[in-house]
């Protein structure tokens, strides 16, 4: 097993490394505790903590850092942190005080992270409500998702065990999903299922019906004979986030299905041999729509039929982000993402086929284990 | 209490029409729409997120899974929700919502500027709801400095005393919800045996939560006399006392409830029994945080903290966290209808439970 703290140690090293060459002289991370998947969890990044209340972790360009928490009783959970190494409990109406006399004595000059999620209020508060011009805190918002592109063991070994989780998720879905059933309960299981695995957290969507348009929340509607089961489940392992998406279907699947849904596997195929060190990710999505394109449904391969082919996962959005056809960053070995072809088609309906993979020196490398296939239940 | 935030809602997602007819919002529409009035606005603007979306499920029912959403109520006329969903999320969208004009964005202010200039309310008076704890600065920043015209106000607290005292409806949610929570913590107190961890047994109870309804499902853990947390793979050892504190969103309505297992509650159970007590219609908030107090000060002295920094409770209804907070400081007046979430936490127990002031809950 890969030492934690030796890890967020090197991390630390890497931020401060950057902070230096960039002339930063602190960097002031801000979370607001709300968590989200298309940002990245600096705060988390560092510290190994994922905050409930808005919490602030101040980084000098070379020392220890100093993380204020927020609600005071956190402060326990905080400092067993793998990455914390001295917290303070700060109640929510100081936290702006707090932070002002905190970054008044760090040295300058004073770098902010969190600017998108700071509230009005709190801005307010700081002192910083001409807010664009930037002139208490410099811009500090992509110094830590510059350096953390891709995966180190630490967190390859936490996104697999999540993928494994996703896994397990999927199989209690198939195991459970009856007829009858309302979608929240099928989803309550899977849930259940992935927390008692360990995961803390998921990024989860399930739609079901004869004819689905996208993928959506759980509704009260009972599942039918026949009914398409689309399923993204994305657990959550100590802070890392996996993907596995998957077509069900509830009775035996149509030759129409079936062709649809191999044209997917088809689209996946071409999308990792495209998903090689050194190349852009824009490639994979050009390699998925080529597929689906050649099957006359290029019109398809847009919005609102589809999203788009992939996205970054880790601890929130990570590089390479959205994988479409104009996403820029270049692929390198262990970065970790989701490839997943997930398409509208008019004649079966929404379909989905995902997973997760670490970028290796011959290619991708699949972390989820579930099977490529369609699945079902007579 | 606050508790750990989710990455997206991922319970059952819908409208129950029957506990919550049509009629309930366009009523509200119309209070609301007077209460601009009588402010002398022109329009409100009232934002919410997944964290907080009271303002924008009170008036259509809506709360977003993930991310934020904007609603444009104008003085008359029919309210605009802007929503951060995609195209292909809209008619989803739709279903959970009285609102008819529900318009997706990527980028908010971009399409909230287009709104207020479409509603021809670039000079106008336009009060703020929700906005200051939850709506970005930067996005704040975007949004006033290209309406630089507009005369912006702060109404959180015109608009929470006009959802003070829960209606009809919405008590019967609460209550709906504190059903959903016992229930959780019923099968908690089966799953909860040594040898088991806490994940895996608190797993059981997420799951009983969501089956029964839930939308949303939080619960907080601590372990002999150690600090309330997420469930964690500790796994629990023989003659340990355990802490839960869980709360379920059912119908965009929150309660919460706590329970000590393994070992007695007795002193925390008072105290919330005294704040029950007290907590009636023209009473003080301060009082009913006193009259905890008293009891834990007589027991205990009151050398301990702990439940201070938990803090003794607080409104609860379409955000988990409501006014008034129940402090010695707070002067606030209690009224008929208000939904309170009273809890006490000590070190190796905890009590707690969600009543309506004025009613049987």
């Amino acid at each position: 097993m890969a030492d934690v703290k030796a890890d967020l140690a090197q991390r630390l090293e890497r931020v401060q490394g950057a902070m230096r060459e960039q002339g930063v002289g602190s960097l002031v991370v801000y979370s607001s505790g709300q968590h989200n998947m298309l940002r990245m969890d600096q705060l988390f990044y560092l510290t190994d903590f994922r905050c409930i209340g808005p919490s602030v972790l101040l980084v000098p360009s070379s020392g220890p850092t100093r993380l204020l928490v927020t609600p005071v009783w956190e402060l326990d959970r905080a400092r067993e942190a793998a990455g914390v190494s001295e917290a303070k409990g700060v109640r929510a109406e100081d936290l702006a005080e707090a932070i002002r006399q905190e970054a008044h004595e760090l040295p300058g000059p004073v770098a902010l992270s969190g600017r998108d999620v700071i509230s009005m209020g709190l801005a307010q508060e700081l002192g910083i409500a001409g807010y664009a011009d930037g002139e208490s805190y410099a811009d500090g918002e992509l110094l830590i998702p510059s350096l953390a592109g891709t995966r180190t063991p630490v967190e390859v070994e936490r996104v697999t065990k999540s993928a494994h989780i996703a896994d397990a998720g999927f199989q209690t879905l198939c195991d459970a999903a009856r007829v009858g059933m309302r979608e929240y309960e099928l989803h309550a299981e899977v849930e259940a299922a992935m927390q008692a695995a360990g995961s803390e957290d998921n990024f989860g969507l399930m739609g079901a019906g004869a004819h689905n348009v996208a993928i959506r929340p759980a509704t009260e509607r009972r599942l039918e004979p026949g009914d398409l089961i689309i399923g993204e489940i994305t657990p959550c392992y100590q802070g890392h986030f996996a993907q596995l998406c998957r077509t069900f279907i509830l009775g035996e699947p149509s030759d129409l299905q079936r062709q649809k849904f191999n044209m997917l596997l088809e689209a996946q195929d071409k999308g990792f041999e495209a998903a090689k060190p050194g190349l852009p990710s824009s490639g994979i999505a050009k390699a998925v729509n080529g597929v689906i394109s050649a099957a006359g449904y290029a019109e398809y391969c847009r919005q609102p039929y589809m999203r788009t082919r992939g996205h970054g996962l880790g601890f929130g959005g990570v590089v390479p982000y959205d994988v479409t056809e104009d996403s820029s960053p270049v692929l390198q070995e262990n970065m970790t993402f989701v490839i997943h072809p997930n398409q509208y088609i008019p004649e079966t309906g929404y379909m989905m086929l995902g997973d997760t993979v670490v970028i290796e020196a011959n290619g991708p490398r699949c972390l989820t284990e579930t099977p490529r296939r369609l699945f079902w239940k007579s | 209490m606050q508790t750990q935030h989710p990455v997206i809602k991922r319970g059952g997602l819908y409208w129950d029409r029957d506990a919550l007819p049509p009629a309930i919002f366009s009523n509200r529409l119309k209070t609301i729409q007077r209460t601009i009035a009588e402010a002398g606005d022109d329009a409100w603007l009232m934002y919410g997120d997944a964290q907080r979306y009271g303002p924008v499920a009170y008036v259509g029912h809506f709360l977003p899974r993930t991310r934020s959403v904007l609603v444009l109520v104008p003085r008359s006329g029919q309210p605009v929700m802007l929503a951060s969903v995609g195209p292909r999320d809209v008619p989803a969208a739709k279903t959970l919502t009285a609102i008819e004009d529900v318009r997706p964005f990527t980028q908010l202010p971009r399409e909230a500027i287009r709104l207020l200039m479409e509603q021809r309310l670039g000079q106008a008076k336009v009060g703020l709801v929700g906005a200051r704890g939850q709506l970005s600065a930067a996005e704040w920043q975007a949004i006033s400095s290209e309406l630089p015209e507009i005369d912006w106000r702060q109404r959180d607290d015109v608009f929470n005393r006009l959802r003070a005292a829960k209606e009809p409806a919405e008590q019967a949610m609460i209550r709906k919800a504190h059903e959903v929570v016992q229930t959780g913590l019923d099968v908690a107190g089966t799953t909860l045996k040594p040898g088991a961890t806490l994940r895996e047994a608190l797993a059981a109870a997420d799951k009983a939560m969501r089956q029964a309804g839930a939308e949303d499902v939080r619960l907080l853990v601590g372990v002999g006399g150690g600090s309330l947390r997420p469930p964690s793979d500790a796994t629990i050892s023989p003659s340990q006392s355990l802490s839960l504190l869980a709360a379920a969103e059912v119908q965009r309505y929150w309660a919460e409830a706590a329970r000590t297992y393994g070992a007695s509650a007795a002193l925390a159970d008072q105290a919330v029994d005294a704040m029950v007590a007290t907590a009636k219609p023209g009473a003080n908030a301060g009082a009913v945080a006193d009259a905890a107090r008293a009891v834990l000060s007589s027991a205990t002295g009151w050398t301990d903290t702990t439940a201070d920094a938990y803090g003794l409770g607080h409104g609860i209804g379409l955000d988990a966290d409501e006014p008034p907070v129940i402090r010695a400081s707070s002067s606030e007046t209690l009224v008929a209808g208000a939904a309170l979430a009273l809890h006490v936490v000590l070190p190796g127990s905890i009590a707690g439970r969600t009543v309506i002031v004025g009613g049987n809950a």
